[in-house]
């Protein structure tokens, strides 16, 4: 049926665009200090999402355009980003002149899809409405905006990001530079860190990610704090949103300024608070699954002359329900939960969390000294330290009358301590970076053992080359080494052994992109390796809501992968833009979590057993989407994603990849109106079920039972969303602005596969998310 | 022009200390610390958090009509996964029956720290049923003892043979915080064994 529909939508854009839209821009991009030109200046067209690269001399020209107004938006490495409106009509010329200030002088940002464009393949970003809405929800839900990446969910508060299907330690999560070291690792463990007060959400792959460590082989996503005004001056938004499903409630103030004067001190700050109550899926409420965020972060830099100073702290806490019900004493339980479609539940609401609960805390202080030696020339050095806690709490504490209900049944702290050193030299059509990074992380638990205290070291040194040639083509280059050391005490799973284990991985990627006028061709390769994590080496346990026995293997090699890929983007016409994303990666030695076949026998009965090992494995995939602007008011937007993951030899599946998905959007942006009504949508998603489920089996037939349960997809789902958003101008002053959004609007029961929970109940109901956020400038 | 100059570096030493003093405040306020280290091999037993609860025993004692008794356990002292439990076969003569049984439920995860977690089951012994499940009907179990709202607990039972029985028996604890109601299909099951039993 898709197919039908995909060739009907793409015919329609050459019927609706024959005719009028011959128009040209071209230009020149200069110094407004010289008036010399600036060459390979990005210029981005916002209303189209879409540009084009100046050449050497500073000229471009864009073709094919219809008649309106249009703002293009100005880049180039060292200057203020320009924004400059041109209304079209015929040929038109414009001058643009940028500021190369020194002081100013970091990696531009380009906001929109096309920074993504020149970040890697593969690499996107949150637009900055997703941004805003994606405030109030976990940055793994927030995530799911870009095609290719869903999440790892364990129950409705707990959601990781996965990037075309992987997740874990390889993908890399970097807020404001630093990146996060939490616990992470275990499937029920989400990111400790909030989207709120973040200028850009970032996803990058491949070259682009070498940077930020050896580990994230699926890719990077990076946080980013907002940029201070140049001169004095003071924002602030203060936002609020409510959902009806689990009457959750969020309240926000962030802002930035610049005290301006003498003391020429600039700074941003977020402080957020989030509650909600028990979730509803169609049928109930979900017993114990409300949660309560709390968000903290500021920052104050300084530029002195050459020199730049800059001084992060941000803290995250979080308790959160764990659905009730879920926690099974063993396998009789579950399954007695799995025959049920459900787990026994109170059907109330209530704001109030019970345990089984988590208790997440993570806090970060860095500082950022910046030199720019020359204009062209820069050192960078960081220094961070970052804390994390993480308590969790069983449905039942000890027995006995006087036995303290209050202490975890585990409790894991992380400390991290980051020193980043790099330097950059741009030229006019090149650019390198080399950089050397090293952290030492202390771990700790007390309670039940999952795994070990230890100490890690590491430390990576890489480079970084990219160079821009004729014929609008360029390359990128890559490479790092990076020793990691981990020193692990008393592992339970090699015999309460002390033991010290040591990799040396490296990295390489190179890309080239072409251009032409309507194509644009990226082609990367290159090989990548990742150190196993603690739990991969030395996990031993019982998992509670899984049940099941989970074990690491100390023996296990460090991944490595072979990383291929090709994205296109085509534009047949201005209004008319498709891109694909091809990947083939070849892992030698993947790590992945697999049944063995006899059952372990413990005193609450026999549990499956699961020993990390590893396979060869292909992991394979297609990312598609295209976009169409009917006219002024009307966007198309449609995008499909499929992934494959298999062993090489026998082709079977792993277990919890992502089932294939597309979905359909439309935007509508009304004329000028009272309300300030921007933009309504409405999207239509398909989820398949997945049918690539590994065969894996077991000696004995509970766990058989078990296994068989446990790989079993959920049936295919259809879910419709909907929303708007618009703003309004107060006075000079103030802004307000607004959205309504719903999702699953037909309140249809489902499961998703990669929802550990999926036993236990379906998936969140209607829910509708209204938002107000109201803007101070000055 | 000197002065100014001057002036300037003041401005700029005092913005720095701005952002220093900040800076530090935060660090010295609230920048928590991990005081454990990774290598503290003890930590489970002398620190605020005591490991929680780990059953690792069930120990039966069986006495017989003339007042001998007998211990059958099913024991894993290092928790899940690891070395396997061992696990008594239970050997009850025909003469001896009826046999009382008591239950023992342990944490012996620390062979210098045992603690007994039967008493604690017994405090709560209104949340608490075990469930016996013998492998045919040659082998009967009743209850011996009950809770304030007259269930049966199963601490201690009497154990019948009809016959000759070469099976096994399998013993449930049941935790049902506020919905005990004398059933085994309720709850969260706490332990989970399955002795074999020789009968004759």
């Amino acid at each position: 049926m898709f197919k039908y529909l995909w060739i009907s939508l793409l015919w329609l854009p050459t019927l609706a665009y024959a005719n009028h839209c011959r128009n040209s821009i071209s230009g020149t991009v200069i110094d407004s200090e010289t008036r010399a030109p600036l060459p390979y200046a990005n210029i981005f067209i916002v209303e189209l999402k879409d540009g084009v690269v100046a050449d050497g001399q500073g000229k471009f020209r864009i073709e094919g355009l219809c008649e309106g107004t249009f703002t293009l938006k100005v880049s180039h490495i060292g200057c203020t980003p320009v924004q400059k409106a041109v209304t079209v009509d015929g040929e038109i010329q414009v001058t643009i002149t940028m500021d190369h200030s020194m002081h100013t002088l970091q990696k531009v940002n380009v906001v929109g899809k096309q920074q993504s464009k020149a970040a890697g393949i593969g690499s996107s970003s949150l637009k900055p409405e997703e941004l805003d809405q994606g405030a109030n929800m976990s940055l793994g839900a927030a995530l799911t905006q870009i095609n290719g990446l869903t999440t790892l969910a364990t129950g409705n508060n707990v959601q990781k990001p996965a990037i075309h299907g992987l997740t874990g330690n390889r993908v890399g999560i970097y807020n404001n530079g630093v990146k996060l070291e939490s616990q992470m690792w275990g499937s029920e463990h989400a990111p400790e860190v909030g989207l709120f007060g973040a200028q850009n959400v970032t996803l990058y792959k491949g070259v682009s990610a070498i940077k930020y460590g050896g580990d994230a082989l699926a890719g990077v996503v990076k946080i980013e704090a907002p940029k201070a005004p140049n001169k004095k001056g003071l924002s602030l938004a203060l936002n609020t949103a409510y959902n009806t499903n689990n009457k959750g409630i969020s309240n926000g103030l962030r802002g930035v300024f610049n005290t301006g004067g003498t003391l020429a001190i600039e700074g941003h700050f977020a402080g957020q608070v989030q509650q909600n109550g028990n979730y509803q899926s169609p049928q109930r409420y979900l017993t114990n699954t409300g949660g309560q965020t709390t968000n903290l972060k500021y920052g104050l830099a300084r530029n002195f002359n050459k020199h730049r100073v800059e001084v992060f702290y941000s803290n995250f806490q979080a308790e959160l329900g764990i659905l009730d019900g879920s926690h099974v004493g063993n396998l009789t339980d579950l399954f007695r939960v799995i025959e049920a479609g459900e787990a026994p539940s109170g059907d109330t609401f209530t704001y109030a969390i019970n345990k089984p609960k988590q208790n997440v805390f993570h806090e970060m202080l860095g500082t950022v000294w910046k030199y720019n030696l020359t204009p062209t020339q820069r050192i960078q050095l960081r220094i961070n330290r970052q804390y994390n806690l993480r308590e969790e709490f069983d449905r039942h504490g000890p027995k006995g009358i006087n036995a303290p209900q209050d202490i975890p049944a585990i409790q894991f702290e992380l400390t991290t301590w980051t020193a980043e050193l790099d330097y950059q030299h741009t030229g006019t059509d090149w650019q390198y970076e080399v950089g050397l990074q090293g952290n030492r992380q202390k771990n700790t638990f007390e309670g039940t053992y999952f795994i070990p205290g230890f100490y890690r070291d590491q430390l990576g040194v890489y480079g970084l080359y990219s160079k821009r040639f004729a014929f609008n083509t360029s390359i990128e280059l890559g490479a790092r080494l990076d020793y990691s050391g981990l020193q692990a005490f008393n592992a339970r799973n090699i015999g309460d052994r002390d033991t010290t284990l040591q990799f040396l991985v490296p990295t390489f990627h190179a890309q080239y992109t072409k251009n032409w006028s309507k194509l644009k061709a990226s082609v990367q390769s290159g090989f990548a390796w990742r150190p196993p994590a603690a739990n991969e080496l030395f996990a031993q346990g019982l998992h509670h809501a899984s049940a099941r026995v989970e074990t690491g293997d100390a023996s296990l090699d460090a991944e490595r992968a072979v990383n291929n890929g090709l994205e296109l983007e085509y534009s047949l016409t201005p209004a008319w833009t498709a891109s694909a994303l091809l990947y083939a990666n070849y892992y030698f030695n993947f790590i992945y979590l697999a049944p063995l076949p006899k059952a372990e026998l413990t005193i609450r009965g026999a549990f499956p057993s699961f020993l990390y090992q590893q396979a060869e494995v292909w992991h394979r995939g297609i990312d598609f989407s295209t976009q169409y602007q009917l006219d002024s008011s009307w966007r198309l937007e449609a995008s499909a994603a499929t992934v494959f993951i298999s062993e090489a030899g026998s082709g079977n599946a792993l277990p919890n990849i992502p089932a294939d998905r597309c979905q359909l959007k439309t935007y509508y942006q009304p004329k000028k109106n009272q309300f300030g009504l921007k933009e309504l949508w409405v999207a239509w998603q398909w989820v398949g079920q997945q049918n690539r489920i590994p065969p894996f089996t077991a000696d004995d037939a509970s766990s058989n039972a078990y296994l068989q349960n446990l790989l079993q997809a959920p049936v295919g789902y259809h879910l419709l969303s909907a929303g708007l958003s618009g703003q309004r101008k107060i006075n000079k002053d103030f802004q307000l602005q607004y959205y309504i959004s719903g999702t699953n609007l037909l309140n249809r029961s489902y499961r998703d596969y990669t929802n550990a929970f999926r036993f236990f109940a379906a998936e969140m109901g209607r829910n509708i998310t209204l938002g107000l956020s109201l803007k101070f400038n000055s | 022009m000197k002065t100014t100059e001057f002036m300037n570096r003041i401005n700029r030493f005092f913005s720095l200390s701005v952002i220093v003093a900040l800076a530090a405040a935060v660090s010295l306020t609230s920048c928590k610390d991990d005081d454990e280290d990774p290598d503290d091999h003890d930590h489970d037993h002398d620190h605020e958090h005591d490991e929680t609860e780990l059953i690792t025993t069930m120990r039966l004692t069986f006495s017989d009509v003339n007042g001998q008794q007998t211990t059958a356990s099913f024991s894993d002292p290092d928790g899940p996964g690891g070395n396997d439990p061992s696990i008594d076969t239970i050997a009850l003569p025909f003469d001896g029956a009826p046999y009382t049984v008591n239950i023992e439920v342990l944490d012996e995860s620390d062979p210098d720290d045992v603690e007994d977690i039967t008493a604690e089951i017994e405090e709560e012994d209104n949340e608490h049923l075990f469930c016996f499940t013998p492998s045919s009907n040659n082998l009967s179990v009743a209850y011996n003892d009950e809770d304030e709202n007259g269930l049966a607990v199963g601490l201690q039972t009497t154990w019948t043979l009809q016959d000759v029985f070469n099976g096994s028996i399998k013993i449930e604890l049941k935790h049902q915080p506020g919905e005990k109601d004398g059933s085994c299909g309720i709850g969260e099951t706490d332990i989970e064994v399955t002795f074999p039993v020789q009968g004759n």
